[in-house]
């Protein structure tokens, strides 16, 4: 695993049965990851392919305060969001995991029977992958 | 200006050290410099040791002695009546310990307190007061996070910036700077009034 560049988001929660979600970084636009498309997770000891099964945000209560709130103007509100941006909403990638390889081992490629690491990074398939 | 000349004149300093406790300072303000001293001053405490740095938080006005009795005068009347009246009075304000001025840098964190008695400088002068909110250079309001911490709410961040306005209107180009670095700092520990801060600090530049 390269730099975090390459660190598009993170896993957070989920099961093997039911899939994972993945916090996207607050870099990242929810509107780049169609449902569909397929990514990597990349766990300690296995990295994971990944489908995209749903896309969702999730705003806090600072969020929708801010968005109803008619005091504050509109680019005041939008510098507010681009500061923090995590303060406001989270993006969150759900996910069916459909396989799993050992890291360094192309040879040992297998059904997804355990879940990724807490915090581990999503990336992007390389064409290596 | 630099802080040495702010310090290297005692008669500069607006108080001295009271008492020190937690988050708070309270500093014994000398009564011909009360005037001076309001809710969001910036003060400087010249210690041996350390340079603590404080906003104000709050002040207080009571007779030394505890009792106190009608007089039913004008200021003007008592002030020739009793010359030396506010000898017996006690003029006191709490500061949040916010800052430390290291090496002629200021830098948002706390070291050791001050010793009672240290002599405490107000910072009026512009260059000293960007060097405070631009220590580095860029905005830097992590100092409201101890303001805050030690008790501020948005009544007296309001005042903070009310009592810094001209310096800040002549920043008004620097506006979205600004907002960037209170939103980071305030909203980083989800303070409930970061907007009305916001709100009022957009509102108070177009006074």
């Amino acid at each position: 695993m390269s730099g975090e560049e390459n660190v598009y988001g993170r896993f957070i929660e989920g099961s093997v049965e039911r899939g994972i979600n993945v916090l996207l970084s607050d870099s990242e636009d929810v509107e780049d990851y169609p449902v569909g498309s397929l990514v990597k997770i990349v766990g300690k000891k296995y990295e994971f392919l990944a489908l995209i099964t749903n896309t969702r945000v999730d705003s806090s209560k600072e969020g929708i305060d801010l968005l109803v709130n008619t005091n504050l103007s509109t680019k005041v509100k939008e510098l507010m969001i681009k500061t923090i941006p995590s303060g406001f909403r989270r993006q969150i990638l759900e996910m069916t995991l459909i396989a799993k390889k050992e890291i360094n081992n192309n040879e040992n490629i297998g059904k997804a029977d355990v879940l990724p690491s807490f915090n581990s990074p999503m990336t992007l398939l390389s064409e290596a992958d | 200006m630099n802080w040495g000349i702010l310090m290297g004149d005692k008669n500069n300093s607006i108080g001295e050290v009271a008492s020190v406790e937690g988050d708070v300072i309270e500093v014994f303000v000398y009564p011909e410099k009360f005037h001076k001293v309001r809710v969001g001053s910036i003060l400087l405490i010249d210690s041996e040791y350390v340079k603590p740095m404080g906003v104000v938080l709050k002040l207080s006005h009571s007779s030394r002695y505890g009792s106190f009795t009608p007089l039913r005068q004008t200021r003007s009347e008592i002030d020739a009546a009793y010359p030396d009246l506010k000898n017996y009075h006690k003029f006191v304000t709490s500061v949040a310990y916010t800052s430390v001025l290291d090496d002629e840098t200021v830098r948002h964190f706390r070291k050791s307190m001050p010793l009672l008695h240290d002599l405490v400088y107000i910072i009026e002068d512009e260059d000293l007061l960007e060097r405070f909110m631009k220590p580095e250079g860029d905005w830097d309001f992590r100092f409201l996070e101890y303001f805050v911490k030690a008790g501020a709410t948005h009544v007296e961040i309001r005042e903070f910036f009310l009592n810094h306005l001209d310096f800040f209107k002549k920043r008004v180009g620097e506006f979205e700077d600004i907002v960037q670095s209170i939103t980071r700092y305030l909203g980083r520990r989800s303070f409930d009034a970061l907007q009305i801060v916001i709100e009022e600090f957009e509102e108070a530049l177009r006074i």
